[in-house]
């Protein structure tokens, strides 16, 4: 940018003499002209609502448009339940239990298991014990030797 | 790509609006407001032009040939005559500033234009022939067209009258 001009130095006599005069200056405020020049910056600024605006609109609309797909999707529901028929759920209903791993419902525990004992546990110390296997004579005498469990009650007996 | 800055505008208008002001009057309408204008279109620039003065007049130039036309046919439809303006604050001892004034306005537009744009306004010929649409030739010659035209009408009007003899 050249902000300087200087006059032309190669001049004649007439162009001297005319070079001489002076233009008159009248109302060469520079105030009034910063003024002018700041006051239109600002009008120009106000072009910058516009992106504002627009993002205040496209939200409008968002928002609008979401409104309006979960009322769509509400009655579609609302229609699908009303169509299908409705079937029985009682597996539904029922808690589910979690077997642990490795088990096989279907087969009957061993008494002596751990998984067996720790059931019996859950269940209480009263099924616990009546859990108890009858005791035959000859589990009796195998296991005279070795304190079972759930024979505290015969130790303190005898 | 930043706007001209404040200190540098005012320094522009102070240094350059006489002269501008001078050219946008060789049209009619308001001159300090062209010049005002142009200068507030400067200011409104994203990034300056390169060469600052001659986007001036040319900003200057196009506003008064847009305002002459509406200047020209108000003054048909209303009849007004122009009013004689200033045009120069001070010349030199031989003229008053109004006959200078009177002797500048009495050249063709085209000539006028082009000792404005050259003396006053510091441009070069190259510049003024951007300004004005013309070739680089045709600037020179309405240029020295215009100064011999001035040299003639000075001399004339600084010539002293010789008094009539009396009978």
């Amino acid at each position: 940018m050249h902000t300087d001009h200087p006059k032309p130095d190669d001049l004649t006599a007439l162009e001297s003499r005319l070079a001489a005069w002076q233009p008159a200056v009248q109302n060469v405020d520079v105030d009034r002209m910063l003024y002018a020049a700041g006051r239109a910056s600002a009008q120009r600024g106000s072009g910058r609502v516009l992106w504002p605006t627009l993002s205040g609109l496209l939200a409008v609309l968002v928002a609008v448009l979401g409104v309006q797909l979960s009322r769509d999707r509400a009655a579609r529901e609302a229609l699908l339940a009303t169509l299908s028929p409705k079937a029985p759920s009682s597996t539904q209903d029922q808690p589910s239990t979690i077997e642990p791993d490795g088990v096989a419902s279907a087969e009957p525990l061993s008494p002596a298991s751990l998984f067996a004992a720790r059931r019996a546990l859950e269940a209480g110390v009263e099924s616990w014990k009546a859990a108890e296997p009858p005791a035959s004579p000859e589990t009796e005498s195998q296991t005279s030797s070795v304190l079972q469990v759930w024979q505290s009650g015969r130790v303190l007996e005898n | 790509m930043t706007p001209i800055a404040p200190e540098l505008l005012g320094q522009l208008y102070r240094q350059h609006a006489p002269a501008l002001q001078l050219y946008a009057r060789q049209w009619p309408g308001p001159a300090e407001d062209l010049v005002q204008e142009a200068f507030v279109k400067l200011a409104q620039q994203k990034s300056p032009p390169e060469q600052v003065v001659p986007w001036l007049y040319r900003v200057v130039r196009n506003a008064a040939l847009q305002a002459g036309r509406t200047a020209a046919r108000r003054r048909r439809r209303e009849g007004a005559v122009s009013t004689p303006e200033a045009w120069f604050g001070t010349v030199d001892d031989q003229l008053d500033a109004r006959e200078a004034a009177r002797l500048l306005a009495e050249l063709p537009l085209e000539l006028r234009e082009t000792v404005v744009a050259r003396i006053w306004g510091g441009l070069t010929f190259e510049e003024i022939a951007a300004l004005m649409g013309c070739s680089l030739p045709t600037a020179h010659r309405r240029y020295h067209a215009g100064l011999s035209t001035l040299r003639e009408r000075l001399e004339r009007s600084c010539t002293p009258t010789t008094p009539s003899p009396t009978i």
